[in-house]
């Protein structure tokens, strides 16, 4: 392996890991539905015990063994975790008092939180535990979860060695087709057969990908017939003595560069054509076989220059496909870090499929010349430059680069040889953090300035729609997302921003911002406006246009959001944590993706919610029977609840207290 | 959830391994650029070609085929890789994939010796000239008088093993993995090298493909390892507050002990996580069980495992393993370093009698330190064990990294390099422990490796050298720890020719030295009287001075022509070893005595820079060259071998016959 190999391992494993903790890290802030929540979280111990037994789905269930159970709430910051035992029991204890969720995974089966009312219910009811109190005997059930196998072949009907099979979920948000990852992908053994376990209900499309496509920087060729023949006649003259000089013969083309693509059951290279595989509970699929094809392939490749017209070392190049497909945007990406400029400043990324695709070329300004002096006997590190940038932009929850250069092309398997990006500098978004009691008449330049204000991060994010894997990709990497931190005086300028459309979002944790329906939240404070000129963009997010900077921002925080807490009863007037419950605005401009007037919590087990931090205006209150992720963003969904809703007014930093009581129906 | 432990864990794994890339880079100058030159090798996925530096067209044309080895049948779709070797500047660049006949046409190829390597499905990754399966290859000679080549690529079907794994209520283990490990040698000692795994499915089912011929035998390796919740906690801290890793952080991850799968048993303050295999049981009475390594069929040790001998292409079904549960132990201690008690100190434990010198599945149990230096280690099966800590000094980072904002941040500002004086010493500790129930007040004293220094000197009329290129590397010839691979960097020459390695564990180590120096040879390593250059010498705890590694201008060359048993020029295999065989296999094996080439294919070679001394050697068809790693082939090589004295500045001329070699 040398370095090129292992920088596009690091880089792709590193991406996907940081992908999946940033994916539990929005559920887990949906969830805690609170703000603070880090200094909750102090290491706490109690007297609390929570028992029970993990049994399998169904009539009838028995025990399920060698599950593995996970506590989690914002009182311990690691799950705890336990194994059942024959018998199917576990038990924690010394639980600080608190509010538990409970699920249970076991390989092959599909996990479960505790009072899920559907598979993909991933909220469930939380326990709440006083302290002291022992609550024994819950039941956890879980399903064992629907098998799909079958077989790969390549285009000649051999078997597809170590081919990876994604098994992936429909789900339908807002009337357009998402898919996601549910189960881990299976590899084809060596007669090109694959199985996937664990699959909860539901549809599904069957992806199969070569590893070769994946990390890939040899060009392939394939061997045409013409080839072989003009061969086998140059081998015949060679050994014939009165043959025709070689020359006389005519040399043919060479075969096109190639490469597998990824293609979707039953045989269609469009996700979108692709057939629905329905499965029941524990259902086996078998014989879902199809076979991987051959598409040429292109080299884009060219050069970089900067904003001063000098070939420009070290800018990461990825390459966006316009439609969005699920998979291919993580090779792309991968090798847009890698294909940063020699000193001349060219690049260069091959085994580009056919289809339509952006070019984007990030930069930051002078620290490629700070990592040439490090290693001067190296020819160029373009690509440690680059995974340089990327891992601290990853970290950082942001960018560095703020030189920027966009393209747009179309690729139909002839190589672009010469494409030239030349990099300008970002725009910026410039501004100030206060409180809101330094607003009031306080001191000025005292505390008017949260005291924890170059913690905060100011984030812009460019909207990511699409495919939600790979918008959270993009997010994971810092593209189309830059940040800030502002200095001890509260000041912040955020640099380096594309024209476009963002989302701003104010967080103490760089690793955590931007993500639709987390709490604007830094240490116990909300934001509780970002006025400029006359608008909020707290709620509009903001555009920024070529013509100019973004300036004067005041960006508000409040040490006393609005709370809206309550409790919800049943017909019969008992506290039920059965039921999620959704407030939203009645004001339909605010229904937005990600937006702060809309929100969702689950009560706990005793009936008891708490929403943090609504801005003042007013809204509607539901309790449903169950909330499908995405189900926010659906504006029929909100529609829909309007007639059942309870229509509330929440002041800005009120604490309103409303019980919600069913009475049957939704 | 907040977030799963496996999956933070793996996170920092993957983390740091990305860190330890870019630093180990930056540090040895091996950035991604540089290794675009190393890269000539197959599947070292080097340049696009057309972007960087193209190459001239060659007159070559390379017209093949490739062909299944047993049946002769066309094997399509199958991908030829071209890689030239060190004396064409730049390789082709382009893969082919074979036509419906299994045909393969490469254009342009440059004059020189051209690797060809083939993959496909089901097959073992096949070369140019191999006539055995994973035998030696041969590359294609590409002359500007000879540049439309006919070649043949065979392909050897790899061998399979597939069955079944249960658990001790013979339920399905799902999604466990399973090793085969190959009965090889190394320097003369017998190991198992695990050479392919699998994972079971959700009927416990797993399926290992691409094994080379062999004998074989088949584990369900079981591994925990116990962290302080305490250190996952700042790991998870680190990370989503972006403080960067907490200290020691980087161990943990080189440790391993992070790398599970998600399934971790919460123990009191520890997270007891299942590093390979499956979770510990933990009972109601909080005695905690934990699943005993097993090999196939039903042994607890290599020795008592059956060995499967695999032909090419063969499949062996019904290879099924039980996973037997057993009560474990806890054993509880402290390490102690120079300073005091060190915290994030990973300890291994290790089965006192192995021959597993990889230290792979022998390896039963790890555990680190708290920030009070106490640690404690779940799930222990009873047993004898030895605990071991090797921690090898931290570097310092090159001043333009240090200095790095992203890195700074990525590091949580502390830069990487040694944080105390005891951060640049190797510390190391071996101690016995005998589980047979629990164990309280483990006390691991570190001890401080010592240092080899001395000076280079260079005898002859050659140009000058410059001394700062040149570096010293010490290895291990014993099994254990140390000889997990060579964690030790090697130590830099200073202006004056002066050297001085870091710290090692005592042992027998041999050492060598390189560095630009052309037209100099290495002619002895001089360490207590020992050349060090063929024999191991033994360190002790006393650092040891003095060492005289002397250059000379001249070297050996013994060449030659293999001939047929008709005195025909003929192609194969060549071995030389010392005379004095036996003595050289006493003292490990040292590979600097030993040759095994492929001749060219007129059947001439040319062995250059061993060692002046006396030598056997013999040609062998290349069918016939048997493992140089195992010692008991030697007797049987030397009595078809040939006596020659290498002498320095000489170049000794030796015509061989092809000898068929009785096993």
């Amino acid at each position: 392996m040398n370095g090129r190999r292992l920088a596009e391992c690091a880089a792709f494993t590193l991406a996907v890991g940081l992908l999946i903790v940033v994916t539990d890290g929005a559920v887990a802030a949906q969830r805690d539905g609170q703000v603070g929540a880090r200094d909750a979280r102090a290491v706490a111990t109690g007297t609390g015990v929570i028992a029970g037994v993990v049994v399998s789905a169904g009539d009838p269930s028995s025990p399920v063994r060698r599950a593995s159970v996970l506590l989690a709430s914002g009182q311990v910051a690691v799950p705890r975790t336990a194994v059942t035992d024959d018998q199917g029991r576990f038990a924690f204890v010394g639980l600080p008092d608190g509010n538990y969720t409970l699920a249970a995974r076991k390989a092959a089966w599909v996990s479960a939180v505790y009072g899920a009312r559907s598979a993909s219910d991933s909220q469930g009811i939380p326990i709440a535990v006083a302290n002291g109190q022992r609550i024994d005997g819950l039941r956890l059930p879980i399903a064992r979860g629907a098998v799909v196998a079958g077989t790969v072949r390549l285009a000649s009907g051999q078997p597809a060695q170590d081919v990876a099979v994604h098994v992936l979920k429909i789900r339908t948000v807002d009337g357009r087709r998402q898919l996601s990852t549910t189960a881990a992908p299976a590899q084809t053994d060596d007669l090109g057969r694959y199985r996937v376990f664990g699959l909860a209900t539901g549809e599904y499309v069957v992806q199969a990908r070569s590893q070769a496509s994946l990390v890939r920087s040899r060009v392939t060729r394939q061997v045409t017939a013409s080839e072989v023949r003009w061969g086998e006649e140059l081998l015949a003259q060679a050994q014939s003595v009165s043959g025709v000089p070689a020359d006389a013969l005519q040399v043919p083309p060479p075969g096109s560069a190639v490469t597998y693509s990824t293609v979707y059951f039953p045989g269609t290279t469009f996700a979108s054509d692709s057939s629905v595989v329905s499965l029941r509970a524990g259902e086996e699929r078998l014989n879902v076989d199809f076979s991987l094809s051959l598409v040429p392939t292109a080299q884009i490749s060219g050069t970089v220059v900067g904003p001063d017209g000098a070939p420009f070392l070290g800018a990461a190049i990825m390459l966006t496909p316009e439609d969005g497909g699920v998979s291919d945007v993580l090779s792309l990406m991968i090798r847009g870090g890698r294909s940063a400029s020699g000193r001349d400043g060219t690049f260069s990324i091959t085994g580009v499929t056919p289809g339509r695709y952006t070019v984007t070329a990030r930069g930051t300004p002078r620290a490629p010349d700070a990592m040439i002096r490090l290693t001067p006997a190296a020819p160029a590190n373009a690509e440690m430059v680059a995974a340089l940038s990327m891992l601290g932009g990853m970290l950082g929850g942001a960018n560095t680069a703020t030189l920027w250069a966009s393209e747009p092309i179309a690729v139909n398997g002839d190589d672009l040889p010469s494409l030239t990006l030349v990099l300008r500098d970002g725009l910026t978004f410039e501004g100030r953090v206060v409180l809101e009691r330094g607003l009031d008449g306080g001191p000025e330049g005292g505390n008017d300035v949260p005291p924890n204000v170059t913690t905060l991060r100011i984030t812009l994010a460019e909207p990511q729609s699409g495919d939600p894997i790979m918008a959270m990709m993009g997010r994971t990497l810092g593209m189309g997302t830059m940040a800030a931190t502002p200095g001890e005086d509260g000041a912040f300028v955020v640099k380096g921003l594309v024209p476009g459309q963002y989302a701003i979002s104010v967080g103490g944790r760089p690793m955590r911002v931007g993500l639709p329906g987390m709490p604007d939240a830094a240490s116990g404070f909300v934001v509780k406006s970002i006025r400029w000129n006359d608008q909020d963009l707290a709620d509009t997010g903001v555009t920024v246009q070529a013509s100019g900077a973004v300036v004067d921002v005041v960006v508000t925080l409040t040490p006393e959001p609005s709370e809206l807490g309550g409790m919800v009863l049943d017909a019969s007037g008992r506290p039920t944590g059965a039921f999620p419950i959704v407030v939203f605005s009645d004001n339909r401009a605010f229904w937005t993706p990600g937006s702060r007037r809309v929100k969702q919590v689950q009560p706990a087990s005793d009936g008891r919610f708490l929403v943090v931090g609504l801005p003042g205006g007013d809204y509607y209150l539901a309790a449903v029977t169950r909330l499908e992720p995405g189900d926010l963003e659906n504006r029929q969904f909100l529609e829909d609840l309007i007639p059942a809703g309870l229509r509330i007014t929440v002041g800005d930093g009120e604490k309103k207290t409303q019980d919600v009581k069913l009475a049957g129906g939704r | 959830m907040r977030m799963t432990v496996g999956k933070l864990a793996g996170l920092v794994v993957v983390w740091a391994t990305a860190v330890g890339w870019v630093l180990g880079s930056a540090e040895t100058g091996m950035v991604a650029g540089a290794g675009l030159q190393r890269g000539a090798g197959p599947g070292g996925g080097q340049a696009a070609g057309r972007g960087r530096g193209q190459a001239t067209p060659g007159p070559g044309v390379i017209v093949g085929r490739v062909v299944d080895a047993d049946t002769g049948a066309a094997v399509a779709e199958a991908e030829v890789t071209l890689a030239a070797r060190a004396d064409v500047a730049t390789a082709p660049s382009a893969n082919l994939l074979t036509a419906a006949d299994g045909r393969f046409v490469a254009r342009e190829v440059p004059v020189g010796n051209i690797q060809v390597t083939v993959t496909a499905p089901g097959y073992l990754r096949g070369s140019h000239g191999q006539s055995r399966p994973a035998g030696p290859s041969r590359p294609i000679q590409v002359t500007d008088k000879n540049s439309v080549i006919e070649a043949t690529i065979r392909l050897w079907k790899s061998a399979v093993v597939s069955g079944m794994v249960t658990d001790e209520a013979n339920e399905p283990a799902i999604d466990i993995t399973v090793r085969a490990l190959r009965q090889s040698f190394a320097n003369g000692r017998p190991l198992y090298a695990a050479v392919g795994r699998g994972r079971t499915d959700d009927r416990g089912i797993y399926r290992i493909a691409g094994l080379a011929p062999g004998d074989y035998i088949v584990a369900v390796p079981q591994r925990l390892a116990t962290v302080p919740t305490a250190t996952m906690n700042s790991m998870i801290e680190g990370v989503m507050d972006a403080q960067g890793l907490p200290p020691g952080a980087m161990d943990l991850a080189a440790s391993g002990m992070l790398a599970s799968g998600g399934t971790g048993v919460q123990v009191g303050e520890h997270m007891v996580n299942s590093v390979s295999g499956a979770s510990p049981v933990l009972s109601g009475d909080g005695r905690m069980a934990a699943y005993l390594t097993q090999y196939f069929p039903a042994a607890g040790t290599p020795e008592m495992a059956t060995v499967l001998m695999l032909g090419s292409g063969e499949t062996r079904a019904g290879i099924d393993i039980r996973m037997p549960l057993a009560s474990s132990v806890t054993i509880r201690g402290a390490v102690i370093g120079p300073e005091g008690p060190m915290a994030n100190v990973p300890v291994r434990l290790v089965a006192a009698a192995t021959t597993d010198d990889q230290g792979t599945l022998s390896e039963v149990a790890g555990a680190t330190t708290a920030a009070d230096g106490s640690f404690a280690m779940y799930g222990v099966p009873v047993g004898a064990y030895v605990a071991k800590v090797l921690r090898i000094p931290r570097q310092p980072l090159p001043a333009a990294l240090a200095s790095n904002p992203q890195l700074q941040a990525l590091l949580g500002g502390r830069g990487g390099g040694p944080a105390s004086a005891s951060d640049s010493l190797t510390l190391f500790a071996e101690v016995p422990v005998s589980a047979e129930r629990d164990v309280a007040d483990v006390v691991i004293t570190l001890s401080a490796g010592a240092t080899v220094a001395g000076r280079l000197e260079f005898v002859g009329g050659a140009a000058p050298v410059t001394l700062t290129g040149m570096n010293v590397t010490m290895t291990s010839v014993d099994g254990g720890t140390a000889r997990v691979g060579n964690p030790f960097s090697a130590a830099r020459v200073d202006a004056d020719g002066q050297f001085k390695t870091a710290g090692y564990p005592p042992g027998r180590y041999v050492m060598a030295a390189a560095g630009r120096a052309p037209g100099w040879f290495l002619k002895s390593m001089m360490v207590n009287g020992v050349n060090a250059l063929e024999r191991p010498f033994q360190l002790e705890a006393q650092d040891i001075g003095n060492v005289v590694v002397t250059f000379g201008d001249r070297q050996t060359t013994v060449s030659g022509t293999v001939v047929s048993s008709i005195g025909a020029p003929t192609e194969g295999s060549v071995v030389v070893f010392p005379a004095a065989y036996k003595e050289w296999i006493t003292q490990g094996m040292v590979p600097r005595l030993m040759r095994n080439i492929s001749t060219q294919p007129d059947g001439n070679f040319s062995i250059a820079g061993l060692l002046a001394r006396d030598y056997l050697i013999v040609a062998l068809a290349d069918e016939d060259v048997p493992d140089v790693q195992n010692p008991s082939v030697f007797d049987a090589l030397a009595r078809a071998a040939t006596a020659v004295t290498l002498t320095d500045g000489d170049t000794r001329n030796v015509s061989l016959k092809l000898k068929a070699v009785v096993r």
